[in-house]
Order: structure tokens, then sequence, then C-alpha cells
């Protein structure tokens, strides 16, 4: 084929066209992003990382996400190698409800939540006996993060089970492997990357989630009803710095992420 | 050694239909047929990797039944090998030593790294491993368990021919050394006649025959046995008087045969000679033809001859040249009554 100037022309109008709108979206995310950053001056933003009860509810918002994600590492890898491994009549209906919490409005997941956690009613009341209340404190923060965010480490370490080929576990059991260990020893180690960067996700997801700790417990503030707080108490500026930190901290959370994905095992 | 008696299996549309056989100790036996006939369900049952709904599974006498694979002292080696990519080579090799608690496994595992040559591969990640090479790993990682019982399914199929020539020996060898009863699966003939002591044909989840190479070739139970061994000249008539085949177009050909409605037959191509002018001998059956296809094999010439029926004849090259044929050319058939195989 011979490509005359013309088809040149084509291509390169092409490329011009694509990244030109490829552009818009961008300026969208980024310069929103940027101009929060300058909105402010270094004074407030320096002042504010000082404040105590800024950091204290950036603290606890970590401390609270990283909680309920060690939660779903326990109950949800279970979960996600049943789903990758068995099947079971309704097991798409099961899929789907897992994928709820992404759909529902968080408020709505709050306020489900606390039909069944609040005090009154029966979740509520037998964990009351055991001591355990989930309104107004750190246990009703714990469980509305994890109600919204689990789903993210669910999906992801199933489809990290998905991937890994049924016979390195028949080829282990002949080897002499229970089944324990060939879930701990092969399966598991095999999973690894997955499971993790499901685990950043769900914990990044945590950290941002608003609605639905709002509804199970305003106080202790976590960092985004502080924002939420001094936004609507002292007005924009006194709510940037807060909103800034929590920006650069769930980046470099996403760029672990990032490194973590490129260093998959399964895939190569 | 391994005794399998009535079993059956069924997954969705499939089924594993009354298998019944009987594996001796220390034998290599293989089990051949076309892809998606439950040979390597076969493979998993035997490992215990998959229950049965029907039948019984004994080795050496013991109902095996409802022991768990760890517990069955069962070698099992899958197509792609199935080594574990987070571990180093030497590490998937001790794996199952280690679980099982082989004594001695250190000296083990550097006599059969060196046995299988793969000596220097002990810490490299198994990434950038060959197939030839993981196909050693996978085997080692195996043997290293002291098995009794080898599965093999189908161990030489992703690798290249010349590697495969090699590991073929190297099966064998291994074989012959630790004397394991192996099972062997594969679609592949070829395999099987180097390797085999006895053969099991499978199709469509049933057993067709089982028996010694050479008696398979040359006696296969029916028509499907006999095309996939890649036999040629097969055909059908009837018999409405003893000992002679009607085909289709009047030809008659002789055979020791009863009378029956419909007969399938198959002569084989090594049998039948090929001639410039008719000969006069004991052969029962001579017929004038044409050749109508020449095709040239590596150690022999395929000749195809029209009678009224396509025959195919096998000729060495030396006779081939002698003969100077070519297509059109008229030539003779001659066979004997009894390398005529009815099914």
């Amino acid at each position: 084929m011979i490509i005359t100037k013309g088809d040149h022309m084509k291509n390169n109008t092409f490329k011009l066209l694509i990244l030109s709108i490829s552009i818009i979206l961008l300026l969208f995310l980024i310069v929103p992003i940027l101009k929060m950053f300058t909105h402010s001056t270094w004074d407030i933003f320096y002042q504010s990382a000082q404040e105590k009860e800024v950091i204290d509810s950036i603290f606890l918002t970590l401390k609270a996400s990283f909680v309920a994600t060690l939660i779903t590492i326990f109950l949800g890898i279970p979960l996600a190698y049943s789903l990758s491994r068995y099947k079971f009549p309704g097991k798409f209906i099961i899929e789907s409800i897992i994928n709820i919490p992404l759909i529902i409005p968080h408020t709505a997941a709050g306020i489900a939540l606390l039909t069944v956690f609040g005090d009154q009613f029966i979740g509520g009341r037998f964990f009351s006996y055991l001591g355990i209340s989930f309104t107004g404190n750190f246990a009703g923060i714990v469980i509305a993060m994890m109600f919204v965010s689990m789903p993210f480490l669910i999906n992801e370490s199933k489809e990290g089970f998905n991937k890994i080929d049924e016979r390195y576990e028949k080829v282990a059991r002949t080897l002499g492997a229970s089944p324990f260990q060939s879930f701990f020893k092969i399966v598991l180690p095999m999973n690894k990357n997955h499971i993790l960067s499901g685990a950043l996700m769900m914990w990044a997801r945590g950290i941002s989630e608003f609605g639905a700790v709002l509804v199970l417990a305003y106080h202790p503030m976590t960092a985004p009803v502080l924002i939420y707080e001094r936004f609507t108490s002292y007005g924009l500026k006194y709510s940037v710095p807060v909103a800034g930190i929590m920006i650069i901290i769930t980046t470099i959370v996403f760029t672990l992420l990032k490194v973590i994905q490129k260093k998959d095992v399964i895939d190569d | 050694m391994i005794n399998i008696k009535n079993l059956n299996k069924k997954i969705g549309n499939f089924e594993l239909k009354n298998v019944n056989i009987c594996v001796q100790k220390s034998e290599y036996f293989v089990i051949l047929g076309p892809s998606g006939t439950g040979k390597t369900m076969l493979l998993e049952i035997i490992a215990g990797l998959r229950k049965i709904n029907t039948g019984e599974i004994y080795f050496s006498k013991k109902l095996m039944n409802e022991i768990e694979p760890e517990h069955r002292n069962v070698g099992m080696v899958y197509q792609d090998y199935m080594l574990f990519p987070h571990m180093t080579v030497k590490e998937n090799i001790s794996f199952g030593a280690k679980l099982k608690g082989i004594k001695n496994h250190g000296n083990k595992l550097n006599k059969l790294m060196k046995d299988l040559s793969i000596g220097d591969l002990a810490h490299r990640s198994i990434k950038n491993l060959s197939g030839g090479e993981r196909q050693r790993v996978a085997l080692a990682r195996t043997l290293m368990t002291e098995p009794e019982i080898l599965l093999l399914d189908e161990p030489l199929s992703a690798l290249d021919t010349h590697t495969k020539a090699k590991v073929q020996d190297q099966l064998r060898n291994i074989h012959d050394e630790y004397e394991m009863t192996t099972i062997h699966v594969t679609h592949d003939f070829n395999e099987a006649i180097h390797l085999a002591d006895r053969i099991a044909i499978i199709n469509e989840g049933e057993i067709i025959q089982v028996g010694k190479t050479d008696e398979i070739f040359q006696k296969p139970k029916n028509a499907f046995v006999a095309s996939f061994l890649g036999s040629k000249n097969l055909f059908n008539g009837k018999v409405n008087y003893e000992n002679i085949i009607q085909m289709n177009g009047g030809l008659k050909i002789s055979a020791l045969v009863k009378p029956k409605q419909a007969v399938n037959f198959m002569i084989s191509s090594e049998n039948i000679i090929l001639s410039l002018e008719a000969i006069q001998s004991s052969a029962k059956n001579s017929f004038k033809g044409r050749v109508i296809g020449i095709n040239k094999k590596v150690s022999i010439v395929e000749v195809t001859v029209d009678i009224g029926i396509n025959i195919i004849s096998h000729i060495t090259y030396s006779s081939f040249n002698t003969m100077a044929l070519e297509e059109n050319t008229e030539v003779f058939i001659t066979f004997k009554a009894t390398s005529v195989h009815i099914f």
C-alpha cells in the first residue's frame, strides 16, 4: 500500500482530535484539585496540619478504615474463594448483592445499618451485651466503612482466585497437601497481589466514606465529616486544608496500588 | 496394581461409562483417545481429585473410593505442568517431599535434579524456564514424593518435536529405573507406540479396546479404533455367502467371514502387494486397477489404486522406482483372505 500525504494528514487529524477531547476531561479532574491547593494560603494549610482536631480526625479515619479492611480480609476471602470455586444455585444473585453498596446512596447504606446495629435493634442489642455499641463511636465508623467499601476487596480477590487454575490445587493435593495446606501454601500466596490491591482499594474507599459514617457516627469526627463540618460552619477557606491533606494521602495509597498491580505474579 | 471396576461418572452432558481397567504393577499403560473423551477426568478420578458416581477403584486390592488424594500416594503431572509460580525451582521440587516428610530429602533432591539435568536451575524462578525444563521440574516434583503410581496427563503435548523425542525417552527411562506403575494419557498414537506396554483406547467416555500395542494395531476392535490409529483401507460390505464380501458396485473380496448383513473390515496397507503383472499365488484376492494417487512419505510411498474401490498400498522407494509408477499406470493388487481384518 502506498501511504500518501493525505493519509498522514488524516492520521494526524484523528490523533489531534482524540487527544484534545481527552484533555478536556483531564482538566476537569485536575484543575479543581490544583485550585484547591492554591485557594488556601500555605499558612492556613500549615496551621491546619498542626491542629489536634485535624490530626486526630485523619488518624481516626485511617485507623477505622484499616480495621474495617482487616475484618473484611478475614471474612471476605473465604467468601471470594467460594464465589470463585463453587457452583451453587443463586450464585449470580449473591454476586449482585455484594455490589449493592456500590450503587445505593451511602446515606441509605447508613440508614440500613442503623436498622440492624442501632442500639434499639436486634443486632445492636446483641452487641450491647458484649459491651459494643455501633452508634456515635469508633465501632460505628468501622461498620459503616466496611459496608460500603467491602465490594472492592471481595471482587478483586475473587478475580484473583478466578485467574488461578484449579489444577494448581489438585497438584498440591496429590503432592500430599490437605485442602487447608493447598489453600494457605498455594492459592493464598498466589493471590497475594490481588488481595493486597483489593485491600488497598477498600482502605482508600473507606477513608473517603462520608454518607454512611455521617448517619452512624457523626462523632468522633472522621476527616470527611470534619471537612463537611468546617465547610458548613466556617466556610470554604477552612475546609480546604483538611481536604487537601486527605487528597494527598489517598493519592499516595493509589500510587502504591499501581505499583503492586504491576507486579502481579499470576498475570505473567 | 490398579483395578477399576464398573466405574461411572457423569458431569453435565459428559459421562464415563462402565470403565473397567486393570493396570499391572510397574506397567507403562497408555490411555489413547481423541480430545474431550474423558481421559483427564479418568486420571483425576484415579488420583482421588474427583468423586465417582458408581464403581470401585482398588490399589493392590485396597478399595480407594473414599481415600483423599493426599493419602493415595499417586503423582500427577499435568499437560501444562502447574508449577507453583511463587516458588523457585527447588522450592517447587521439595514442596511435596516436605509435606510428606520424606526422609533424606536433600540428597534425593540433588540426585533427582542431577538425573533430570536441572541441577543448575535450583534457584531460578520458574517464569523463565523453557517448556522442556518445566516438564522436568514437574516430574522431579512428583518423583520426590516417591509415588507408587505416576499419572501423566498429555505430558508431551506442549513440547516442540525435538524436545518431545528426548523427553519421551526420559519418561520411559524414569519408568524403568523407578519401576513405577505409570498411566499416561495422550491423543498421539506415536507416543503410545513408543512408550506403552499396553494401550487402552477410549472414545466418548468408553474404553473401546485394551491390549498390547501390536495387538491393537493389527487387530483393531472396530472402525473407530482403526481410523484413530491412522489405518487406511477401511471398508464395509455384506456377506451373502460364507467367505465372500460383496461390495457396493459389485466387487467381491475373499475373507474368512460368516454370512451377515453388514460387515466392516480393514486391509492393512503393508499386506497389499502391488505388481505390474498378475501374479500366480495362493492369495485369494487379485484385482486389476489403475494408480490414481502417489503420496511420498518419509520412508515409504503410499500408492492409491482404483480397483472399483480406492485401496492404498505401502511400498518402498526402491520398489517404487523399479516399477516406475505414475498416475494411470495399470497395476495388480494382491492380498490374502487372511489379511482382511473383520471388525
